[in-house]
C-alpha cells in the first residue's frame, strides 16, 4: 500500500510537470496559434540556469527568478526573426534550436556537467521540510502552481488579450487593420509560454534533485503537443485532463509490461510509436481534442 | 571537402522530395527525416538479404515510393479532403515521425549503431576517394539527371511544375492534381529512400537520426529556394559542403548548426532563397 | 510645399510596388482630399487592391512616399495607421468567422486596457468596466447595422451580405476618420447595397474621407465626389464623375484591356 501511494505520488508529480510544460504550449499554440516543436529547449534553458546559478552560489530563490527571465527572454527573442515567418517556417527553427540546446547541454560539460549532469544544488524550503515528506511537498507545491497558473491563464482566455490573440490566430490582416500589434502579442504569448517551460524544467530538476540533458530531449516537446491537441487546443482545463490521460496511459501500459511478450524497451518504443499515432488519428478525426470547440477550431 | 560533396548528395536528394512537398502541398513535411532513416535501414536489411548493393538500392527506392503512396491514401489526402490547414498537416507529419522512428527502435533495438559491412576501396591520387564516395555521387547525380528529366521534358513535370506554381489555376486548366500529388510522393519519397540507402553506405545508422538528418535537408530547401527542387540540389551540396569546412573550427556535434545557422541566414536576408520559388 | 499638405487626407507620390517581375503599382502619386467620397475604378489588373494594401500597410512599397493628414506614414506600420485612423475593409470579407458577431466588433475598439496582461491581472475590475462601454458602442453599432438578433450567431454562419456589414461595422468601431473600402458592393443584393451606399454617405455627413475601389461604373459615378481612375499601376484620371464619363485616356484604358 505504501508503495502504491508512492507510486501514485510520483504519478501525480509528473503529471503536474507535464501540466504546467503543456499550459504553457496552448498559450503559444492554442491561443496564439504558434507552431512551437522546440518548447523543450524553455525547460532546460529554465532549469539549467537554475542549478547552474545555484551552484555558484546565487540563492536559490534569485536563481529561479533568473532562470524564468532567461528562458522567457530567450523565448522573446526568438521570435524576433522567426515572427516575420510563416507558421511552417517557424516550426522548423523552433526544432533546430531545441537541437542546439540538446547538444550544448550535452556536450558543453564545463558549464552543464554534459551527459553526467549537476547534482547537489539546493532544493526549496530544504532545511524546512523533513526529508521523509519531501516529496509530498514537491507535489504540493507543483500542483499549487498549475492552480496559479490555471486561474491566471483563465483570466487571460476570456479577456481582450485573449480575444485579440484568437484573431490573430485566424487572421493576422484583420488583427491588424484593426490597430493590433501582431507581433508584440506573439512575442507576448511565446514569452509566458516559455516562462512556464522554464518552471517546469526547474520542478523537474528539483523532483529529481538532479539535472540531466537526458530529462530535455525533443521527445518531451512532443509530449506537451499530444496532450494540448488531446485536452483540446486553447482550452486549459483540456490540456490538464490531456496531462493526466497521457500519463494515465504511460503508466498504465507500464503496468501491462510484464504479461505482454516483448521486452520491456521494445514495449516501451511500441507505446511511444502509438502516441505518435495518435496524433494523427487525432488530427484526422477529431482535432479539437476532448474539450475543444469545433466550431472555434482555426486549423 | 570531399566528404562534404558525399553527403551534400545525400542531403541534395532528400531535399529535393521536401521541397516538392511544399511547393505542391504547401506544409513543411516535418516526418521526412525519420522516414529517410528508415529509408536507410530497410536499405541496410535489404543489402544483408541480397548481398547486392544495387539490388538492395533500387528495393529501398521501390521501398520508398510505396511508402509515399500509402501514405498520401491513408493520411494526406483524407487530410486534405477535410480542409486541413497546413499547420494542421505539419502537426500530422510530427506524429508520424514520432510514429516512425518509434516503430524503428523498437524494430531496430536501443542506440546501437549498425555498421554497413561493405567493401570499401581506398584508390588514391592524391586525394583519397573510396568507392562508396563514388557511387554515392554516382547515383545522385543520376537520380537528380532523373528528376531534371521528367521534370523537364515530360507532361507530368510541367503538371507538377504548373501545381506547384499556381494550385488554383492548375486545377482550373484540366491538370487531374491528385495524380500530380501522387506522383510527387511517388518520386519525392523514392528519393528518399535513395538518400537513406546511400547514407547508410558511409556512416553507421541510429534509429533516432531523424531530426538529425531533416535539419540539413531543410536548410537546403530554404537556401535553395522553397519549392524549387533544382535549389534543393544545390542547397544540398552547399550546405554538405558549409557543414563539412565547418569541422575545421567547430567540433563535430556543432556541424548541424552550421547547417542551421546558414538557414537562418537566408531566412532573414533573402527569404526567396537562392534559386527563388519558381522551377 | 508640406503645409498645404495637411488639407489632404491623402497623399501618395511615386508609390512602386513589384511582384515577381510585375509592377502592380507603378509611380502612383494622387491627392485625397478631405470629407469626401472618392471612387477608385480601372480594368481588372490595374493594381487598385494592391494600392490598397500598401496605403493601409499591409504591404511595404519599394518605393515611394504616403502622407495621412500631413504626417508621413510610409513606414509605419499597419496596425498603427488604423490607430491614427485609416479603416479598411477588403475585397472578400475577413470576417472572423470562428468569432461571435459581438465580439468581431468588440476586438476593433481602441486602447483597451484589458488587451495588456498587466491589466488583466491587476487590474480587473477596470479592465470590466472598460469592457462594459465597449460592448455597449458594439450592440449600438451592431443595431445601426441591422445586425443585433445576429450578435452570438458565429460570423461564419452570416449570409456574404450580413459580413459585409460586420466589416464595415468592426471598421467603424476604430472611429476612423479615412476608409479605404475594397469593392464593398461586390455580390452583394441591390437592396442591401442602397443601404451601405446611404452608410456611405452618412459617414461622409459626419467628416469623414471614404475612398472606395468599385466596379459598378454607374454606383460609382451616381455615389462619388471624385473618381481617380487606376491603370496598369498608375492614377491615369481624375476627376468629378461627368468628366471622367467622358474621359477618352479611361475609356481607352477599360477598352484597352478588352474589359
Amino acid at each position: 500500500m505504501e508503495a502504491m501511494l508512492a507510486y501514485a505520488v510520483t504519478v501525480l508529480i509528473l503529471v503536474g510537470i507535464y501540466a504546467l510544460f503543456a499550459l504553457g504550449l496552448n498559450i503559444q499554440w492554442g491561443f496564439a496559434g504558434l507552431i512551437n516543436f522546440g518548447h523543450v529547449a524553455f525547460m532546460a534553458i529554465g532549469a539549467y540556469t537554475m542549478v547552474i546559478l545555484n551552484l555558484h552560489g546565487v540563492p536559490l530563490s534569485l536563481a529561479i527568478l533568473i532562470g524564468l527571465a532567461v528562458a522567457g527572454g530567450v523565448g522573446a527573442l526568438l521570435t524576433l526573426p522567426a515572427i516575420r515567418l510563416k507558421a511552417d517556417y517557424l516550426a522548423i527553427v523552433t526544432v533546430g534550436f531545441s537541437e542546439i540546446i540538446r547538444y550544448i547541454a550535452l556536450n558543453e560539460r564545463w558549464l552543464t556537467g554534459g551527459a553526467a549532469g549537476l547534482r547537489g544544488f539546493s532544493l526549496p524550503l530544504e532545511g524546512i521540510v523533513p526529508a521523509e515528506h519531501y516529496d509530498l511537498f514537491v507535489l504540493g507545491l507543483i500542483w499549487g502552481s498549475v492552480l496559479i497558473a490555471f486561474i491566471l491563464l483563465q483570466r487571460l482566455v476570456k479577456s481582450p488579450w485573449g480575444r485579440v490573440l484568437k484573431s490573430i490566430r485566424e487572421d493576422e490582416d484583420v488583427a491588424k487593420v484593426s490597430g493590433k500589434n501582431v507581433s508584440a502579442y506573439k512575442m507576448q504569448a511565446f514569452l509566458l509560454g516559455s516562462i512556464l517551460a522554464g518552471f517546469a524544467g526547474m520542478m523537474l530538476a528539483v523532483y529529481h534533485s538532479y539535472i540531466c540533458p537526458y530529462y530535455y530531449y525533443p521527445i518531451e516537446t512532443f509530449y506537451a503537443w499530444i496532450v494540448v491537441i488531446l485536452g483540446g487546443s486553447a482550452n486549459n482545463l483540456g490540456t490538464l485532463i490531456g496531462a493526466l490521460l497521457l500519463w494515465v496511459f504511460l503508466s498504465g501500459t507500464r503496468f501491462l509490461s510484464p504479461i505482454v511478450p516483448l521486452s520491456d524497451f521494445t514495449f516501451a518504443a511500441l507505446r511511444m510509436a502509438l502516441v505518435g499515432v495518435l496524433l494523427v488519428v487525432l488530427m484526422l478525426y477529431r482535432p479539437q481534442g476532448i474539450l475543444g470547440n469545433k466550431k472555434e477550431l482555426t486549423f | 571537402m570531399l566528404t562534404g560533396v558525399t553527403s551534400g548528395c545525400v542531403i541534395a536528394l532528400g531535399a529535393i522530395g521536401l521541397t516538392l512537398t511544399y511547393g505542391i502541398l504547401r506544409f513543411a513535411n516535418l516526418s521526412h527525416g525519420d522516414l529517410v532513416t528508415v529509408f536507410a535501414y530497410i536499405g541496410l536489411w535489404c543489402h544483408r538479404l541480397f548481398h547486392n548493393v544495387f539490388l538492395a538500392g533500387v528495393a529501398t527506392i521501390i521501398g520508398g515510393s510505396l511508402v509515399g503512396l500509402g501514405l498520401e491514401k491513408v493520411v494526406w489526402r483524407p487530410m486534405r479532403e477535410r480542409g486541413a490547414s497546413s499547420v494542421a498537416m505539419v502537426i500530422v507529419s510530427v506524429g508520424l515521425a514520432i510514429a516512425a522512428r518509434h516503430v524503428l527502435i523498437a524494430i531496430a533495438g536501443p542506440r546501437l549503431h549498425f555498421y554497413k559491412i561493405s567493401p570499401r576501396i581506398f584508390q588514391l591520387g592524391d586525394v583519397r576517394i573510396s568507392s562508396v564516395q563514388i557511387l554515392v555521387v554516382a547515383a545522385a547525380v543520376v537520380a537528380m539527371l532523373f528528376v531534371y528529366y521528367i521534370l523537364q521534358r515530360t507532361k507530368l513535370g510541367k503538371a507538377m511544375r504548373a501545381t506547384s506554381d499556381e494550385p488554383a489555376l492548375a486545377k482550373v486548366s484540366g491538370i487531374d492534381v491528385n495524380r500530380v500529388i501522387n506522383w510527387m510522393w511517388i518520386m519525392g519519397m523514392g528519393l528518399a529512400g535513395l538518400a537513406g540507402f546511400l547514407y547508410g553506405l558511409y556512416t553507421s545508422l541510429r534509429p533516432d537520426m531523424g531530426f538529425y538528418l531533416l535539419l540539413p535537408m531543410f536548410a537546403a530547401v530554404i537556401v535553395g529556394g522553397i519549392g524549387n527542387p533544382y535549389g534543393a540540389m544545390l542547397g544540398g551540396l552547399l550546405i554538405g559542403i558549409v557543414q563539412d569546412m565547418s569541422l575545421i573550427f567547430l567540433p563535430s556535434q556543432y556541424k548541424v548548426a552550421v547547417g542551421f545557422a546558414a538557414m537562418i541566414i537566408v531566412l532573414v536576408f533573402r527569404p526567396r532563397g537562392i534559386m527563388g520559388r519558381a522551377i | 510645399m508640406e503645409e498645404s499638405a495637411n488639407r489632404f487626407a491623402l497623399r501618395a507620390q511615386n508609390l512602386t510596388k513589384t511582384f515577381g517581375g510585375l509592377r502592380a503599382v507603378d509611380e502612383c502619386s494622387f491627392d485625397l482630399e478631405e470629407n469626401l467620397i472618392a471612387g477608385l475604378i480601372g480594368p481588372n489588373g490595374a493594381g487598385k487592391t494592391t494600392l490598397f494594401n500598401v496605403l493601409s500597410g499591409l504591404l511595404a512599397p519599394d518605393s515611394g512616399k504616403i502622407f495621412f493628414k500631413g504626417q508621413e506614414i510610409t513606414r509605419l506600420p499597419a496596425h498603427k495607421r488604423a490607430a491614427l485612423g485609416i479603416g479598411r475593409t477588403f475585397q472578400i470579407t475577413h470576417a472572423l468567422r470562428k468569432m461571435k458577431v459581438l465580439d468581431n466588433l468588440k476586438l476593433a475598439a481602441q486602447s483597451q486596457l484589458g488587451e495588456n496582461i498587466a491589466n488583466v491581472w491587476l487590474r480587473p475590475r477596470a479592465v470590466r468596466e472598460q469592457e462594459r462601454k465597449i460592448e455597449e458602442r458594439a450592440l449600438e453599432m451592431l443595431k445601426f447595422l441591422n445586425l443585433y438578433e445576429l450578435r452570438d450567431e458565429y460570423a461564419g454562419n452570416l449570409s456574404g451580405g450580413q459580413k459585409k456589414l460586420l466589416e464595415i461595422g468592426r471598421m467603424l468601431m476604430l472611429e476612423p476618420c479615412l476608409i479605404l473600402m475594397d469593392e464593398p458592393f461586390a455580390g452583394v443584393n441591390p437592396v442591401l447595397a442602397e443601404e451601405i451606399g446611404e452608410h456611405i454617405r452618412k459617414l461622409r455627413e459626419r467628416g469623414l474621407t471614404i475612398l472606395i475601389i468599385e466596379h459598378n461604373i454607374k454606383r460609382v459615378l451616381r455615389l462619388s465626389d471624385v473618381v481617380y481612375v487606376m491603370s496598369e499601376g498608375k492614377i491615369i484620371a481624375q476627376g468629378d464623375p461627368e468628366s471622367i464619363r467622358r474621359d477618352e485616356r479611361v475609356i481607352e484604358a477599360y477598352l484597352g484591356s478588352g474589359r
